[in-house]
């Protein structure tokens, strides 16, 4: 059966638009994107049943992503909300302060290292509080209270494998994801998203394209594409994905919701 | 023969403040005069530690809400919801020690913070989590290894110390007598091996009822560490008014509260006659006294209500010369905030691991 389904995202939605271009011969389900990257994402509102634009860019961004100035969501069966601006690299900058025992090092567990040691519990809990505080929970929050009937999150795909071929990291969750402990980092950050946004609501990257339980396996991200750029794939983008990625996260997607009973 | 001069005894002239009935039975308890006239100013500059037994979190609140430059050395991680926090042992005194029921509690901390000691013996478990046994509240659902409960304690020590450092002005409230100490290393813990964690073996652990003079003789050594980590730092003793929950002294437990608070109660004054240093604040007199009938406790008798706690702090504020709630200290603004959540706050709220012996009642 054709649904209508609006994906709604940030930069991350290139590779799903791509990812779709590919697919679309199997499904009958129509799809519209509506991309407004990085912080102009953050000037999108929901209100009266629609999301709309508040800002000159945003609104530039609807125009030209979806030719539109608004979202009725009752339009729609279904609202896939990609990353919008929540994810693992810059929730987990906490941990610059803030670590359990797991994630020390010997060398900084004497009382004077730099990190104050919180038990895994409370690490949990203040993962899940920053992503309480996401925009991203509020904007997918909002959508599911003003009509939507079913509302699935996207969280920004972890970082490129390519990580680690990197010998020094300038983001020092960098580090931590391709350690010895990545792995742990992810599942606690999943876990936390989950609990907050709710887990039928939330798609975690299958267990397949990762490489050690926290990279996205770099064949996903090489040539991978940008909402905003026409370019090629920077060498340094660990962040963006690919059409492959698109299309088989997409599809993922897809599949869980032709299991939801929310569908109109 | 008599005269009609009158006699003169240290008794004449004295202010109503100095008789029963003028400043007792005559007056609302909401009214007395003179219940405390500070020895020592404490201003908004002065960096204030608080510890102590479960009341002494109304104080470091209070405190904290009315401007006072209250140290936090542990403090949440900002985002952490309030409440979880304070589950958590975070934001309750100024570093994450729990409560510290006895002098001897204190006194081991004090030893421990400037050693860096972390015995082994001091971690019990339940369900094959670890906690903490000198403080088993500040993780209630215990820690997933030795080392790792190790680790934490090892980071707190250094955390009490850096706050002692920074000290201007100790605060403690001093709560019981009696304690549960191991029998090999003598440590002393605040609760009862088996009721948070670990398990009750009477050849491993004894019940201690400290007297008047080792509480004593422990206040004075906590001192010398504090004199000796800052010189100018000083001394604000309470004596809990909350009445114990449960006696292991083979006394009726009114009768033990009785013991316990006065000893406590003559240890505080013996320390401030023999220190200029050490001031005494009467929140037992306030709270426990005869005038008020009971008015400022929970119908459980036992637990001191919001009225009653509201009522020491503006004593304690006003003698101070500071309204309750000022929240002008140093980071003013953000206190405020905090002071407002605080207001009316309900006993309910004080984490006080001695209650569960109710449990066993």
């Amino acid at each position: 059966m054709a649904r209508a389904i609006c994906v709604i995202g940030n930069s991350h939605i290139g590779a799903l638009k791509l990812g779709w271009e590919r697919l679309k011969g199997n499904y009958d389900h129509q799809l519209s994107f509506l991309g407004v990257p990085g912080a102009h994402f953050r000037k999108l509102a929901v209100q009266d049943g629609k999301v709309v634009a508040t800002t000159q860019i945003s609104q530039r961004y609807f125009s030209k992503t979806m030719d539109t100035e608004a979202i009725a969501l009752e339009s729609y069966d279904a609202i896939i909300v990609v990353a919008a601006g929540l994810g693992l690299l810059k929730t987990m900058e906490l941990t610059d302060r803030w670590r359990p025992y797991w994630l020390l090092d010997d060398g900084a567990l004497g009382a004077s290292a730099e990190f104050d040691l919180v038990s895994t519990k409370v690490f949990e809990e203040l993962v899940a509080a920053k992503v309480r505080k996401s925009f991203a929970h509020k904007f997918v929050s909002r959508i599911s209270q003003q009509g939507a009937a079913a509302v699935l999150y996207m969280p920004t795909p972890l970082p490129s494998s390519d990580a680690k071929l990197r010998t020094q990291y300038t983001n020092p969750v960098l580090g931590l994801l391709t350690g010895a402990k990545g792995r742990e980092l992810a599942s606690v950050y999943f876990d936390a998203v989950e609990k907050v946004m709710r887990s039928e609501r939330v798609m975690r990257p299958p267990a397949h394209i990762l490489v050690d339980g926290a990279m996205t396996d770099s064949r996903y991200s090489r040539g991978s594409v940008r909402l905003d750029s026409e370019s090629d794939h920077p060498e340094h983008d660990l962040q963006h994905m690919n059409a492959d990625y698109g299309a088989l996260i997409l599809e993922a997607a897809l599949d869980r919701l032709a299991g939801n009973s929310d569908w109109r | 023969m008599t005269s009609d001069r009158p006699v003169s005894t240290p008794y004449t002239d004295l202010p109503p403040s100095r008789y029963w009935r003028s400043a007792v039975a005559d007056r609302h308890p909401l009214d007395m005069e003179d219940l405390y006239s500070p020895r020592f100013p404490i201003g908004p500059a002065d960096r204030i530690a608080v510890a102590g037994s479960c009341f002494a979190q109304h104080v470091g609140r209070a405190l904290k809400a009315s401007g006072f430059s209250v140290i936090d050395q542990e403090p949440p991680p900002e985002d952490l919801d309030r409440r979880f926090a304070e589950t958590y042992g975070y934001g309750i005194y100024s570093a994450r020690y729990g409560n510290i029921y006895t002098a001897r509690q204190l006194l081991q901390l004090l030893k421990d913070s400037q050693a860096g000691t972390v015995r082994e013996g001091d971690f019990w478990t339940r369900d094959g989590r670890y906690y903490d046994a000198l403080r088993p509240s500040v993780e209630p659902t215990g820690l997933d290894s030795l080392a790792e409960a190790m680790a934490h304690r090892s980071k707190h020590l250094g955390k009490v110390r850096a706050m002692l450092e920074r000290t201007d002005i100790f605060i403690f409230t001093l709560g019981l007598t009696e304690a549960w100490r191991a029998t090999g290393s003598g440590v002393v813990y605040p609760t009862c091996p088996g009721v948070v964690a670990g398990q009750f073996d009477d050849e491993t652990f004894a019940f201690v009822n400290f007297d008047f003079v080792e509480i004593l003789q422990d206040m004075i050594e906590v001192r010398t560490i504090l004199k000796a980590i800052n010189p100018a730092m000083r001394f604000l003793f309470t004596v809990s008014p909350v009445p114990l929950a449960a006696t292991a002294s083979g006394q009726n437990v009114l009768v033990a509260t009785t013991y316990s608070k006065s000893v406590l109660r003559a240890v505080c004054g013996s320390l401030c006659n023999r220190f200029d240093d050490i001031d005494y604040f009467p929140s037992y007199e306030i709270i426990a006294s005869p005038s008020t009938r009971g008015f400022f406790y929970e119908p459980n008798m036992r637990s001191v209500n919001p009225h009653g706690v509201k009522h020491v702090m503006q004593t304690f504020l006003k003698a101070h010369g500071v309204k309750a709630g000022a929240g002008a200290g140093k980071d003013g603004k953000r206190q405020k905030a905090k002071g407002k959540r605080s207001a009316g706050k309900s006993s309910d709220n004080v984490i006080c691991e001695e209650a569960l012996l109710e449990a066993f009642a």
